[in-house]
C-alpha cells in the first residue's frame, strides 16, 4: 500500500470493510469509525488499490459524487477483489442501486447489494455475523465482568436483528396493499431528486392520478373487488415505467409517479428526451399514455364479463421547473390539473397549464 | 514501495479504448517485444490491474487525460509500486498541462506520439526502467536531464533544435 493519503493498516489489521467515497457524507456515525475495521481511502484510486491488495469482507461505495466513473469503478473492484461489494446510495440513487444490483437480461451485476444513505456503520455488517463489535471493543473479561452490552451477539441473533430492520425499513418506505412505494417515501424521493435536478438543471415530472369510478366499484362489488383494482393498477403501472422512475399509492385510489433524468441511464441525454412541442419529458407522457393504453386492455372478471376497457383514469401531470421547484408546488399542480380532467369528462390526463390538454392529443 | 520479482514476466498495462488506435499500436509493440499486454479501458481498471500484475515488472502506457483523472492519484499509486508509466500527451486537448507536471514529478514519461513509445519501452526493458521520483534538482543525473527536456518539448508543444 501506498503511504500517504492512503489507508493506513490496510492488510495489517483486522480491517473488514473498505469505504469508498463520500462516506462521511452518507453515514450518521462517521466519527464512531472505528478505524480498525472500516477503512476510508482519501481517492477513489487508492481504494480500488487497496481492494485489490488485500482482503476485505466487503467494499462499500458511496454513489454520491460519483455518477460517471461508478460503473468504471464497480468494473474495475468486481476485477480486482472477491469482496461483496455494496453500494451506499440516496433514495433518489436507489433505482440505479437497484439495476446495479439486479440487472436486467443481458447485463452484467456490478454490485452484490445495496444500503438506502443516511445509514449508520452498523448496517454496514461484515459478513453479518456482527464479530467487529467484540473487535472494536475487545478487552480482557473475566466471566464475572461480563456485560451483556459488551458480549457480542451471536451469528444467528446478529442475522435474525439484521433480518429484522430490513423488514422493517420495508414497511416504512412500502404501501401494504400494493407493494408501491408509500406516500413517505414518495415525497422524500421528490424532494430529494428535486434538490439534484436544481443544482443539475435536470427535469422532474410529476403524475398524479386515480382510478375513474373506484368508489362506485367499492360499493357494488365490495372492498375485495377494490383492493383487487388498486393492485392490479399499481403492477401496469409499475411494468409501463422505466425501472429508475419511482411509484408510489398516496392515497385510497391516488398514486403518483416520479419521472427523472437517471444520470446512470441509458444513452441519450435529458435534452433529446424532452418533447420540443411540450414542456414536459416525453417519456413521462409516453408512459403515461401506455399505461392507459394497458389498463384498456385489461380485462378484470371481478367486474363482470365484459369488463375489458371498463377501467380507466384521470390524471394531471406537472414538470420542474416549469410548473413549480418544491414537492408541494409540483403536487398541489398536478392535483389541480387531474381534477380538471375529471370535470372534462374523465379518462384523461391533463398537463398543468395546459387545461383542456389530454396527453391523448400530444404526438 | 514494492518491487518486482526478478525473472517475472514482464506486464505491459494499456490504458484506452481498445479500440483506437494508439491502444492497438501499443498492443502490436508489446508483441514484438514479447512482452504481456493487459488493455484497461480507463484509469480505474489500471489501478486493480497493476495490483494484480504485482511482482512483475509493469509498465503503464496511456494518455495523460486518462491517467491524470481523480486528482492525478494513478502516478502516485503507480510510483508506489515501482511502476513505470509513459504518458500520451495530446497537445491539443485542454488542460492537460497540470497532468503531464504531476507525471513528471512522479517519475513517468511523457511523449508527444505513440511512436516514442519504442525506446522507453526498449529501455524499460534493458534496465529494468523504474526512475525514482525527482523531488530536486540535485537528483537528476544526465540522462535523467535529457529526458526531463524531451519530456517538457513534448508538454510545450515545440520541435527540437537538432
Amino acid at each position: 500500500m501506498n503511504s500517504g493519503t492512503g489507508p493506513q493498516s490496510a492488510g495489517a489489521g483486522p480491517s473488514r470493510v473498505l469505504l469508498i467515497g463520500q462516506a462521511d457524507k452518507a453515514l450518521s456515525d462517521i466519527r464512531n469509525m472505528d478505524r480498525r475495521v472500516f477503512e476510508m481511502p482519501g481517492n477513489v484510486l487508492d481504494g480500488i488499490d487497496a481492494a485489490a491488495r488485500h482482503q476485505f469482507e466487503s467494499v462499500v461505495v458511496v454513489m454520491e459524487g460519483l455518477a460517471n466513473q461508478l460503473h468504471a469503478i464497480l468494473k474495475a473492484l468486481r476485477k480486482s477483489t472477491n469482496a461483496k461489494l455494496v453500494l451506499l446510495a440516496r433514495m433518489h440513487e436507489e433505482p440505479t442501486a437497484q439495476r446495479l444490483t439486479a440487472p436486467s437480461a443481458g447485463e452484467s451485476k456490478l454490485a452484490d447489494e445495496y444500503l438506502v444513505s443516511p445509514t449508520n456503520l452498523a448496517s454496514l455488517h461484515p459478513g453479518g455475523k456482527g464479530e467487529r463489535v467484540v473487535e472494536a471493543k475487545a478487552e480482557p473479561q473475566t466471566p464475572a465482568v461480563q456485560s451483556p452490552v459488551v458480549a457480542a451477539p451471536s451469528a444467528d441473533r446478529t442475522a435474525e436483528l439484521q433480518r429484522r430492520i430490513e423488514q422493517l425499513e420495508r414497511l416504512a418506505t412500502t404501501d401494504d396493499l400494493t407493494g408501491l412505494k408509500n406516500r413517505r417515501y414518495l415525497w422524500e424521493f421528490a424532494r430529494q431528486i428535486l434538490e439534484r435536478a436544481a443544482r443539475t438543471s435536470g427535469r422532474v415530472t410529476v403524475l398524479v392520478f386515480d382510478i375513474d369510478n373506484f368508489k362506485h366499484y367499492n360499493d357494488v362489488y365490495g372492498h375485495m373487488t377494490g383492493d383487487e383494482i388498486l393492485r392490479e393498477a399499481a403492477t401496469l403501472m409499475r411494468r409501463c415505467c422505466r425501472s429508475h422512475d419511482v411509484v408510489g399509492r398516496i392515497g385510497g385510489d391516488e398514486f403518483a409517479v416520479v419521472f427523472w433524468d437517471d444520470p446512470h441511464g441509458p444513452a441519450g441525454g435529458p435534452s433529446e428526451r424532452r418533447s420540443a412541442a411540450a414542456e414536459h419529458p416525453a417519456e413521462a407522457i409516453t408512459v403515461a399514455k401506455r399505461f392507459q393504453q394497458a389498463l384498456g386492455r385489461t380485462d378484470l372478471h371481478l367486474l363482470g364479463p365484459k369488463a375489458e376497457g371498463v377501467l380507466t383514469i384521470s390524471g394531471g401531470l406537472a414538470s420542474f421547473p416549469r410548473d413549480g421547484s418544491t414537492v408541494q408546488q409540483l403536487v398541489d399542480r398536478a392535483d389541480k390539473a387531474l381534477l380538471e380532467a375529471k370535470r372534462g369528462g374523465k379518462n384523461r390526463i391533463y398537463l398543468v397549464g395546459e387545461p383542456q390538454s389530454d396527453i391523448a392529443d400530444i404526438r | 514501495m514494492t518491487g518486482a520479482s526478478p525473472g517475472a514476466a514482464p506486464c505491459l498495462i494499456v490504458v484506452g479504448d481498445p479500440c483506437s488506435e494508439f491502444v492497438r499500436t501499443m498492443v502490436r509493440l508489446a508483441r514484438e517485444y514479447r512482452v504481456e499486454a493487459v488493455s484497461c479501458d480507463d484509469v480505474y481498471s489500471a489501478v486493480a490491474a497493476m495490483a494484480q500484475a504485482a511482482g512483475r515488472r509493469t509498465l503503464v502506457v496511456g494518455s495523460i487525460q486518462e491517467l491524470a483523472r481523480e486528482d492525478c492519484r494513478f502516478f502516485r499509486i503507480a510510483d508506489g509500486n515501482s511502476v513505470r508509466c509513459c504518458c500520451l500527451l495530446d497537445r491539443r486537448a485542454f488542460g492537460v498541462a497540470g497532468g503531464a507536471l504531476a507525471a513528471v514529478r512522479a517519475g513517468a514519461a511523457v511523449v508527444g506520439e505513440a511512436g516514442e513509445v519504442r525506446p522507453i519501452l526498449k529501455e524499460w526493458l534493458t534496465t529494468g526502467g523504474h526512475r525514482a521520483v525527482r523531488r530536486n534538482l540535485g537528483d537528476l543525473a544526465d540522462e535523467d536531464l535529457r529526458a526531463t527536456e524531451a519530456e517538457l518539448i513534448a508538454l510545450l508543444g515545440q520541435g527540437t533544435d537538432e
